[in-house]
């Protein structure tokens, strides 16, 4: 299934709003389907995007990819955004600019999850997307009609236009054959942003959510799966309770007679709540090993070993569209040749990037990629 | 027992490009000059000030046109926001508050879009409000008799909403109108008419507050853009028939640039109340130990505060922008 969606507003629209379009053939029809709803229906491994991920009225400007896939739920859902375009020409009734934004949302399910041409199709309006986003002066303008804009009507009447000039740069790489199975998808991307000379940092993922539910036995072996027992469970608890009941009581004797006279009745017991501290710190949480610190982050120069696959690569500066080209294609490759995979890359300064875990199996690998603009 | 800073949450209610940003970015803007450094400062994450900024640039920028014209206002709020500001005093290490405005699209409002998690979400905040912020397009509520008040201040609404709140919270509601794009009314000395035109565009709220012994409502005129006035606001029919307002603005002379007026009004009402608000969940807490309290003076910065906010509003606001009722005082 093939979707666009295009958030824009009218000339007096009381918000903006978003029309939904369903691809028949090579012509776009309008339809009734909510973007958000075709996620949590389409997307594997239960992932919930948030808001920020998916808002297509965000009017900071970025361009996004989401793919996930499982290949043991047979369903694969790629999602593209360019967000925040804003016209040169249209303004609302009080004079404010018209900010327009286009995602495109492809899902597939049964023996199609293993057709490279859909992963393929999908790489071709990333790498327009992509083009049309670096540069700045593009507006969606030329495919607006004023008199319906004015009339507070959907302006892009002609939106089969629309879609052939975005997609009209797309290069004709294919997928790469990358042997990220081998590496990691990980080490993969890690490795192509250094051969394009492209610094960053690794760091796990900041997880939203928990898994609760191990679907299968193939997925237990992820680290993402380990269960609490029952004494981890009672361990964090009483030191949790520890914690915030002294917490409680330095609060308390801070407001009745101030920071300095608290901190001076206080000292003795700090040690107390540092020795807590390490010996909560010592218990592992599901998905982080016993060595490794839940903020640990560092400056790579090559690819380091990072415990578990659901990491965030944050580029420190922009990337030329040649590059972006490189990564897009990377990221497809990687997704083709992945059999649970969910990868994300963001070209933006705004918007989280940040997948919540539902109930089930977590892909084996997540991957996110933020570049600033 | 509460924590040592106390969260002041404002919703701000106000139909889309009502000016709710505009606001919040000169009020943001105004921080720096809203208290004495000696008395207490406020501290936000970089992701405030870099929200706010952005749109004190953007409301500088709208001067940059040649002639009296106007360039395009700030773009508004996409997705809601909750945007902290923390008041920290001297005495204290820990800040006393955190100030949590709301900021939601204006869409929200209206009822045909008003389904889904983020309008679930924006119930919650009715009930978590400490606050509500009206902002009020003045132009609709005067302009042309007013016809268009209700299409772009949704007065129905947001009474609708603050009744529910007014009847099933004891704590009543603290209602602010805050009147924007005021600036042609003030400067042709017309103030007292806007008051009335409020007061007449929202009366089954002023009646259900004047019923509440723990409600209040104030109304401000604040000039957010001082020196860009209403030139006209043209009615125009739509393809659905319907009629609504374009408005065009003109700056008040070639050389005219950013100069908002009374933004600290705002300020002030929200600080005043906020740190009433944290004083009295103190004391509160630390009943029967209050006296230990003040032997050693640990409300003293905060009540110093309270007087200082007072004279610093008396001295830097035109006390003819502000209506307050105050039904239990």
């Amino acid at each position: 299934m093939k979707y666009m969606f295009v958030n824009t507003a009218g000339a007096f629209a009381q918000d903006y709003k978003v029309y939904g379009f369903e691809k028949h053939g090579n012509s776009w029809d309008e339809c009734n389907v909510r973007p958000e709803d075709l996620l949590i229906r389409e997307v594997p491994f239960s992932l919930k995007y948030t808001a920020e991920t998916l808002h297509l009225g965000n009017r900071g400007r970025s361009f996004s990819i989401w793919i996930a896939k499982s290949i043991n739920e047979r369903k694969s859902v790629c999602v593209i955004s360019l967000k925040g375009i804003s016209s040169a020409t249209r303004r609302d009734f009080t004079g404010r600019i018209i900010f327009d934004s286009v995602a495109f949302v492809t899902s597939f399910s049964g023996d199609a999850v293993l057709d490279h041409s859909s992963l393929t199709e999908s790489q071709s309006i990333a790498m327009g997307l992509a083009q049309t986003a670096s540069d700045s002066s593009t507006t969606f303008d030329d495919f607006a009609n004023m008199e319906d804009f004015e009339k507070d009507l959907f302006p892009f009447s002609d939106i089969d236009s629309l879609y052939n000039e975005l997609i009209s740069f797309h290069s004709n790489a294919g997928l790469n054959k990358t042997n990220s199975l081998q590496l990691g998808v990980y080490d993969y991307l890690g490795k192509l942003l250094n051969n394009l000379g492209i610094p960053f940092k690794a760091m796990p993922l900041k997880r939203k959510g928990r898994v609760e539910v191990c679907a299968d036995a193939n997925g237990a072996e992820s680290p993402n799966n380990t269960f609490y027992d029952a004494n981890t469970y009672l361990k964090e608890a009483l030191v949790s309770k520890v914690e915030n009941a002294a917490l409680l009581v330095e609060d308390g004797l801070t407001e009745i007679i101030g920071e300095e006279r608290t901190s001076r009745f206080f000292t003795p017991f700090k040690s107390f709540s540092a020795l807590l501290s390490n010996v909560k710190n010592s218990i592992p949480f599901p998905g982080q090993k016993l060595s490794r610190s839940p903020d640990f982050a560092s400056s790579v120069s090559v690819p380091s070993q990072i415990d578990c696959e659901h990491t965030l690569i944050s580029c420190s500066c922009g990337v030329d569209i040649k590059s972006l080209e490189k990564i897009i294609i990377g990221l497809f490759s990687a997704a083709n040749e992945s059999s649970s995979v969910a990868l994300g890359l963001l070209v933006g300064n705004e918007g989280m990037i940040e997948i919540v875990e539902g109930i089930g199996t977590p892909p084996s690998s997540l991957v996110l990629i933020s570049i600033p603009a | 027992m509460p924590s040592t800073t106390t969260d002041f949450n404002i919703l701000m209610l106000g139909s889309r490009g009502a000016g709710k940003t505009t606001l919040l970015a000169v009020m943001w803007d105004q921080l720096g000059n809203a208290i004495d450094r000696s008395k207490g400062s406020f501290q936000y994450e970089h992701s405030t000030a870099s929200y706010f900024g952005t749109a004190a640039g953007e409301l500088r920028r709208m001067y940059d046109s040649p002639g009296l014209s106007v360039s395009p206002g700030i773009s508004g709020t996409d997705t809601p926001r909750a945007l902290s500001i923390k008041l920290c005093t001297n005495e204290h290490l820990k800040p006393h508050l955190t100030i949590n405005f709301w900021d939601y699209p204006g869409g929200l409002l209206n009822p045909e879009s008003s389904t889904g998690a983020e309008a679930d979400k924006f119930q919650s905040r009715i009930i978590d409000a400490h606050y509500f912020f009206v902002v009020v397009d003045a132009p609709a509520l005067l302009e042309h008799g007013g016809k268009f008040h209700a299409i772009r201040n949704y007065p129905y609404p947001i009474q609708y909403m603050l009744h529910n709140r007014l009847k099933s919270d004891p704590r009543g509601a603290k209602v602010l109108f805050v009147v924007v794009k005021c600036e042609k009314y003030v400067n042709e000395g017309r103030s007292k008419e806007v008051f009335q035109a409020v007061q007449k565009g929202y009366s089954n709220l002023f009646s259900d507050i004047q019923e509440s012994q723990h409600s209040s409502v104030d109304i401000c005129l604040v000039e957010t853009l001082g020196s860009i006035i209403l030139d006209k606001l043209e009615p125009v029919i739509t393809a659905t028939g319907l009629e609504y307002p374009r408005y065009h603005f003109r700056k008040v002379s070639e050389g005219a640039c950013h100069s908002p007026r009374n933004t600290s009004l705002p300020l002030k009402i929200i600080l005043d109340s906020a740190i009433t608000t944290s004083l009295a969940e103190r004391r509160l807490s630390y009943e029967g130990l209050n006296w230990f309290r003040d032997l050693l003076g640990r409300d003293d910065d905060l009540n110093d505060l309270l007087v200082h906010i007072k004279e610093m509003a008396t001295s830097t606001s035109d006390l003819n922008a502000h209506f307050a009722l105050r039904p239990g005082a």
